[in-house]
């Protein structure tokens, strides 16, 4: 009995530590850490944040963010679109081959645009192609959408976490996202690495796919390794189990400066930080009380608080990351000034009451500030009520868990200010997140209504020529300084810390830098 | 005896049915939907087609009596998040989770009897005061922070031990590789298991050596080391045996602080995701396993007390 329990202990141990013991290329290797089990598909719903390493450094879209955040060509070689806007001719590259060697087709194109415009696949950023309302094969090597409506942006979309999936590899399968030998094991791209080695938990290794369509890549492999820990990822890339990491938490920069080893760099992104007053209600809406609101806040002294000073003041929605669009000349600009705010709440009709609260017929100049508890929100709400109680606004703090968050207040739209944040594509295009189409059901977490801001948006849309674009841009940049359809706080600063010995990596966000991974290279 | 575990398992059989529906419906109470559900970007479209891809459009009751149905035939069903089956994701991670809460508990069990059994036989010594001391410090360290120090010293200055995951990347399989891979989340573990496992064994020792048969047998002019090891100690394992019993699932469960800072890939992690993504297949399946390790647990505990003390009878 006794030796028999002794053996199921040994098997059961040896068992433990087995594992998977497949050797994969050591030397020229480049990690980076990610937070979680990836999921090598970009359209797959659970695809987040964990997957979008990996998933751009393994897939190509038909464009990708230029070095200068234009679109450039990537599966397509060049696209023509039509003089309405609502015919796009995409022409692909040759002798492009698929990890397995099969070659990539117009096929492929339409069998990807197939589930992602199928709104019964819920496929991950489905909203940005809303507008493709039907994909051509012309022939083997070019390809036709069909929009509903005029989108220049789309040129852009189509370069974001847009991989393109080979349509080989789902033959047969009625569910794409449960084909989990493709989606969490052995994916197939045409990327300019493709996965080696995968082991659950622990790390992915993707080696170099010498048929790359852009040349042989310089370095041998790039893993990606699940450390959701920020600290340890920090100490990690001292010891050098690290070649560079995105550093989250913007004090820990300083700690990294001092290396001579490490580079530490800033980008500036097109993500930018709001508030989001619930226009439906017009004693908030009111463009006099959120100007007064912008006034009121002192974004300098909250971005040099808890942000390092890693941030930029946000003028407007559209950053200075995209420099061919963004204007700050002519907008309306809102330095910190408690009495410009004062001012202009009574211009607004309210008065201090009794006990300093302003009022006007009876309604006290109050509300609930909802924000996620994630990041530094907490200390952002504290700060924002000291700030508005100064002026005479009450803030009361309504901070949720982030699932909660979303599914009990962003969703529904049940807030009346709300704290948050926008990852986007760099495109001026803000549609989604500002026409008054997209307020029930798309990005407008504002609700806002504004028929003017509507107007220039579709006609940001229409054309395709940059420099028209640009004026229309323009003009709705001063539009929005004015009437505020978020109140904008910062663009914060992308912050990565890279071993010198990596050299390659381009001087733009480090999720679009992975798009060029087959320039990397290690000394 | 027979009829006893017959008995114990059946009453397990129960306690995991009550165990399962009290979760099902907290989980899928609680508010909040599925992560894929909810993200910022997810449009009421999207969110609409997960629901009825994932079943959540039918009332509570329908969803928790199929999920008993495939359960009890061993279909734990698929996770709502990632869309693999729930035991292939478990599968991953549970033997990483036992490898490391196993030898947590090892280095426990193994430094943490001897040093409670000399600090009761040495009361109020030197020795007893500094292990008493330690044993406080080791209990109040936080993990996340005793981790961090050893990853800077080990890890970043001295360069002795890897700092994090379960292998070198690159390298084949190893027996020496994983030994030092795990070293220092272990460490880490035990530290708080080690004082508990300590002060518990001291406590019970003091208690047996002033009994009476103790007395008997040093009477009976028995070396002091017979009395200890062949009389006293035996004796002193029962509550012992029952601290033990109390973190074995504690370690099945598996630690999110030291997985996560170790990128160990293990149970912890799993269950915290899923729960924060509302991944209910996940959620029960992880507390089904976690449940499955109390109760073998708690059987195994009491059935050792009879080994331990054949006075203990099982009726």
């Amino acid at each position: 009995m006794r030796t028999r329990v002794l053996l199921l202990v040994l098997a059961l141990v040896a068992a433990t530590l087995g594992g998977s013991a497949a050797a994969a290329p050591a030397g020229n290797a480049v990690v980076y850490p990610i937070v979680a089990d990836p999921t090598f598909n970009p359209w797959h719903p659970r695809a987040f944040v964990e997957s979008i390493f990996p998933n751009r450094v393994i897939y190509n879209g038909l464009t990708k963010p230029g070095k200068n955040l234009q679109p450039a060509p990537d599966l397509a070689e060049r696209w023509e679109v039509s003089r309405d806007g609502l015919t796009w001719t995409f022409f692909l590259r040759r002798n492009v081959r698929w990890h397995d060697g099969t070659e990539f087709t117009a096929d492929d194109v339409k069998f990807t645009y197939g589930i992602v415009t199928d709104p019964k696949m819920g496929a991950q950023g489905a909203a940005n192609f809303r507008v493709i309302k039907e994909i051509q094969v012309v022939d083997k090597y070019t390809v036709r959408f069909i929009l509903t409506t005029p989108a220049a942006s789309l040129a852009t979309f189509l370069g974001t976490n847009a991989g393109i999936i080979p349509k080989h590899a789902f033959e047969g399968m009625a569910d794409p996202w449960a084909h989990d030998a493709f989606n969490k094991r052995q994916p197939i791209g045409t990327g300019a690495f493709k996965v080696g080695q995968y082991v659950p938990g622990s790390h992915v290794t993707l080696v170099r796919h010498d048929q790359y369509f852009l040349g042989r890549p310089q370095l041998d492999s790039i893993t990606f390794k699940v450390l959701p820990d920020a600290n340890a990822q920090i100490a990690q890339l001292i010891s050098g189990d690290l070649t560079l990491i995105m550093v989250d938490n913007p004090s820990s920069a300083r700690a990294l400066q001092s290396r001579s080893d490490i580079a530490v760099s800033t980008v500036l992104q097109t993500n930018f930080y709001w508030l989001a007053v619930n226009h439906t209600l017009p004693w908030l809406a009111d463009v006099r009380v959120k100007q007064a609101m912008m006034y009121a806040i002192d974004r300098k002294a909250m971005i040099n608080g808890f942000l390092a000073g890693y941030a930029r003041e946000a003028t407007g929605i559209i950053s200075p990351a995209l420099s061919f669009y963004y204007r700050s000349g002519s907008v309306k600009t809102y330095e910190f000034d408690r009495a410009k705010a004062r001012q202009l709440l009574a211009e607004a009709g309210w008065r201090p009451g009794p006990d300093g609260i302003l009022t006007k017929d009876g309604r006290q100049l109050k509300f609930a500030l909802t924000y996620p508890r994630v990041q530094f929100f907490e200390q952002l709400a504290a700060l924002i009520q000291q700030y508005f109680r100064a002026v005479g606004i009450e803030v009361t703090h309504d901070g949720l868990e982030f699932n909660q968050f979303v599914s009990q207040r962003l969703l529904p739209r049940r807030y009346e200010v709300m704290a948050g944040w926008w990852i986007t594509p760099s495109d001026p295009d803000f549609f989604n997140h500002v026409h008054s189409s997209n307020a029930e059901r798309g990005f407008n977490i504002p609700l806002y209504p504004g028929k003017e801001s509507d107007r220039l948006l579709e006609e940001g849309r229409a054309s395709s020529d940059p420099a028209q674009r640009a004026r229309v841009y323009e003009q709705w940049q001063r539009l929005v300084a004015e009437e505020l359809p978020y109140l904008y706080l910062w663009w914060p600063f992308e912050i990565r810390a890279i071993n010198r010995r990596l050299s390659g990596v381009p001087a733009i966000g480090l999720r679009d830098a992975f798009q060029y991974t087959h320039e990397w290279s290690l000394r | 005896m027979t009829a006893y575990v017959a008995h114990r398992l059946l009453h397990a059989l129960l306690v995991l049915f009550v165990v399962s529906v009290l979760t099902f419906a907290l989980v899928s109470l609680a508010p909040g939907g599925p992560a894929i559900m909810a993200t910022m970007e997810t449009t009421l479209e999207q969110r609409e087609a997960h629901r009825v891809r994932l079943g959540l459009d039918r009332p509570l009751h329908v969803r928790l009596g199929k999920w008993l149905l495939s359960t009890a035939r061993g279909d734990f069903g698929r996770s709502f998040n990632d869309g693999r089956p729930v035991l292939e994701v478990i599968g991953e991670r549970l033997p990483a989770t036992l490898l490391l809460g196993g030898a947590a508990l090892a280095a426990s069990l193994a430094a943490g009897i001897p040093a409670g059994v000399l600090s009761a036989t040495h009361r109020y010594s030197t020795y007893d005061h500094s292990v008493t001391f330690l044993s406080f410090v080791g209990v109040s360290i936080p993990a996340f922070w005793l981790a961090i120090m050893l990853i800077l010293l080990f890890s970043v200055e001295l360069r002795w031990l890897p700092g994090s995951g379960m292998a070198t990347i690159g390298a084949g399989f190893s027996l020496s590789d994983r030994a030092l891979h795990l070293i220092m989340p272990a460490v880490v573990l035990a530290t708080t298991a080690l004082p508990q496992l300590l002060r518990f064994t001291r406590s019970a020792m003091l208690e047996v050596l002033s009994q009476d048969f103790v007395r008997t047998a040093r009477a009976k002019g028995l070396s002091p080391r017979r009395v200890l090891y062949g009389h006293a100690f035996r004796n002193s394992l029962i509550p012992v045996v029952t601290v033990v019993g109390l973190l074995i699932p504690r370690l099945v469960g598996g630690a999110v602080i030291t997985e996560s800072i170790f990128g160990w890939p293990g149970m912890g992690q799993l269950a915290v995701s899923s729960a924060i993504g509302r991944d209910l297949p996940l959620v029960m399946g992880v507390t089904i396993v976690v449940a499955l390790a109390v109760i073998l647990t708690n059987l195994t505990v009491d059935l050792a007390y009879g080994w331990l003390d054949p006075r203990v009878r099982y009726e």
